[in-house]
């Protein structure tokens, strides 16, 4: 090895090495407390027991499909939105600079704030109720908060993460060339065909990417669930940290839930992203 | 087979007039080609035929139809993109597909489309291929290939050839033509090369800064360029003022920078102070093979410089002083010109060398350009 590769590796190593070292650390740790190792209440030996536990648990089920419902449906709803706002802003216009950073303040705003905020807007005597009633929409002021479908925790989820997927989605339909929707508009194509045909493919990675990143974060929120969310059903996250707090081997269970959680963010990016390819291009080549 | 007809077209983008007053007749299954300098509005003419970019006044008809908020995708028209514009996540059979499929042509017809244009445009062995796997000449096919497969009244072509060597751009060129004989599709094709737009047109539509200099054939646009624009861009020229002196029938007398000169033309010319012109190739350098009747007009020239071209030899020439002339005469206002010269193979004259040179008369023409 020469003194440039080294150099070179000695570079990569502060931050390639702390992911790698965390992420084998981490999961290797929940993996081992997930089967009975690393026990802080009991004896450190192999067993399945927390596995049959955690299993049997239909909080858990509820659990698993509300936080893959709240993801799936947020990831999607956030592209959705945000196509037609990158197509809107491919090409500059007076005033794009400031619609644009104006739809990625978002960003800006941390979820526990975006929340609160949220909550006090659709609270029982909060700003939206008021108007509703002044307006005469309704005699007296409905309860929103809180409600049982996870619609609140929906709207903050697209509402948060509708930006991250603009900022990908804008940069890859600018990246299509001008010369290309012409073409298909030339051969024939109306704006429905021009965006399921050649838009759509040819964001693929990107449309993919964000669906996948936007899935991984809703699927394991704790910040909008708790402030935001159903009160008669917990997210994933939510029962993680309740089971650390609350039962005796709470570490051993918790570690249990952590691993569903992430096999369900992993399997389940992948499986929509995948989904989202084949609908893509069978899409295009009909 | 499609005509169009533009009247009184003008486009602008916001100050910036694109086109200015652009009329333009074209009869169907003619091949026009709009030859032009980088940003004098020839793809911004095309594009307007296409329907990409709208008139900002004036009137269009296609096929005898007004295009007035007709999109491109109505339009008798298929375009060949400088780009070539290829879908490139579809296969060659899906790009080449992908108008019939918008046009609802059913599968049957669709699958013998196919055979016809991938042979047509020799593509048959690259139909599951996908673009970034093809040649720059294939990929051109394909671009022409898709335009074909929609069967358009009218292909336009903007500079289609610019990214392919000069060998491939040959042959291309060639097989474009000769589809256009076969299909007899109307043909508009832009080009900034001038040697493409005579090889290729039946009418070049010469454009500099929005307008039309001069319309007219090859033949035309070559050797009769109506100003020093359209005989400066369209080949190499030697362009002189000239102050006419005296006629006699069609021989006239004129004084330019280089002394006075003899042009023989049937065409008068448009003022006294006009300006006069000759190709390099109709100058050689046998100065004392002057013809009997006295009508060349000779020069002798140092050779500046000396370029060998293959088929063709090129010189800059500085002339020297012409001994009959009258200083006094002689036109003030022009310095001393250099005057290019092309004969056929390889020219002895050395760099620095003094050569006679002769110009027939015959061989210089007034340019409808007064100055």
């Amino acid at each position: 090895m020469n003194k440039q590769t080294l150099l070179a590796y000695c570079l990569l190593l502060p931050g390639l090495g702390l992911i790698i070292v965390f992420i084998f650390v981490i999961i290797s740790m929940a993996l081992a407390q997930s089967v009975g190792y690393f026990n802080f209440s009991g004896s450190s030996t192999f067993t399945w027991q927390f596995w049959q536990q955690i299993l049997a648990d239909h909080q858990l089920s509820r659990a698993f499909f509300y936080s893959l419902k709240i993801a799936t449906i947020s990831a999607i709803l956030s592209v959705s939105f945000a196509y037609p706002l990158a197509l809107w802003l491919r090409d500059p216009f007076r005033g794009s600079q400031f619609v644009s950073s104006l739809l990625k303040a978002p960003l800006l705003v941390h979820g526990l704030v975006a929340a609160f905020l949220y909550v006090n807007f659709i609270s029982f005597n909060g700003f939206l109720n008021q108007i509703f009633v002044h307006l005469g929409l309704v005699s007296r002021p409905i309860r929103m908060q809180n409600d049982s479908y996870g619609i609140g925790v929906i709207i903050l989820q697209v509402w948060k993460q509708m930006p991250f997927a603009l900022l990908l989605l804008t940069g890859a339909v600018q990246s299509i060339g001008h010369d290309i929707t012409d073409a298909a508009k030339d051969l024939g194509a109306g704006a429905w065909t021009r965006f399921v045909k050649i838009i759509l493919p040819l964001t693929l990675k990107a449309l993919q990417a964000a669906l996948i990143i936007i899935f991984i974060g809703a699927a394991g929120d704790y910040s909008f669930q708790i402030v935001a969310g159903p009160i008669d059903v917990s997210s994933l996250a939510q029962l993680m940290l309740r089971i650390q707090a609350n039962d005796a081997n709470g570490w051993n269970l918790s570690a249990t839930v952590a691993i569903l959680l992430m096999l369900t963010a992993l399997i389940g990016s992948a499986l929509l992203a995948l989904i989202t390819q084949q609908v893509i291009k069978w899409g295009a080549k009909r | 087979m499609t005509s169009v007809l533009i009247d009184s077209v003008n486009v602008r983008f916001g100050d910036f007039e694109a086109l200015r007053n652009i009329s333009l007749n074209i009869d169907s299954g003619t091949f026009v080609t709009l030859l032009g300098p980088s940003g004098c509005g020839k793809t911004t003419l095309l594009k307007t035929i296409a329907g990409f970019t709208p008139l900002s006044s004036g009137k269009m008809l296609i096929g005898g139809k007004e295009t007035h908020n007709l999109p491109p995708e109505k339009r008798d028209t298929a375009m060949c993109f400088q780009s070539y514009a290829l879908f490139p996540h579809l296969s060659v059979a899906n790009n080449l597909l992908f108008g019939p499929k918008q046009k609802k042509l059913s599968k049957q017809d669709q699958a013998t489309r196919l055979q016809d244009i991938a042979s047509q445009v020799s593509l048959t062995s690259q139909l599951d291929k996908f673009p970034p796997e093809l040649s720059g000449g294939q990929q051109q096919r394909v671009a022409l290939g898709r335009a074909l497969a929609i069967q358009p009244g009218i292909m336009l072509f903007d500079e289609p050839l610019s990214n392919l060597d000069a060998k491939l751009r040959d042959s291309v060129r060639f097989e474009i033509r000769q589809l256009q004989k076969q299909q007899g599709f109307t043909a508009i094709y832009v080009t900034h090369d001038q040697a493409e737009a005579l090889a290729m047109s039946d009418i070049v539509v010469v454009m500099n800064k929005g307008a039309i200099e001069q319309i007219g054939s090859p033949n035309d646009i070559y050797h009769r360029p109506i100003n020093r624009f359209v005989a400066d861009f369209v080949g190499a020229a030697n362009i002189l003022p000239a102050q006419v002196l005296e006629q006699h029938g069609n021989l006239y007398r004129v004084q330019t920078a280089l002394g006075q000169l003899q042009v023989q033309s049937d065409q008068a010319p448009i003022a006294k102070q006009t300006y006069i012109f000759w190709r390099p190739e109709d100058m050689c350098f046998d100065g004392a093979n002057a013809s009997p009747n006295g009508q060349d007009n000779i020069f002798e020239s140092r050779i500046i410089a000396k370029t060998f071209l293959g088929n063709i030899t090129e010189c800059l020439l500085d002339p020297l002083p012409h001994s009959h002339d009258d200083a006094n005469t002689t036109l003030a206002c022009d310095k001393k010109p250099s005057i290019r010269i092309q004969n056929l193979g390889f020219q002895r004259a050395e760099e620095g060398e003094q050569v006679l040179i002769r110009v027939p008369s015959s061989n210089i023409r007034f340019l409808a350009e007064a100055f």
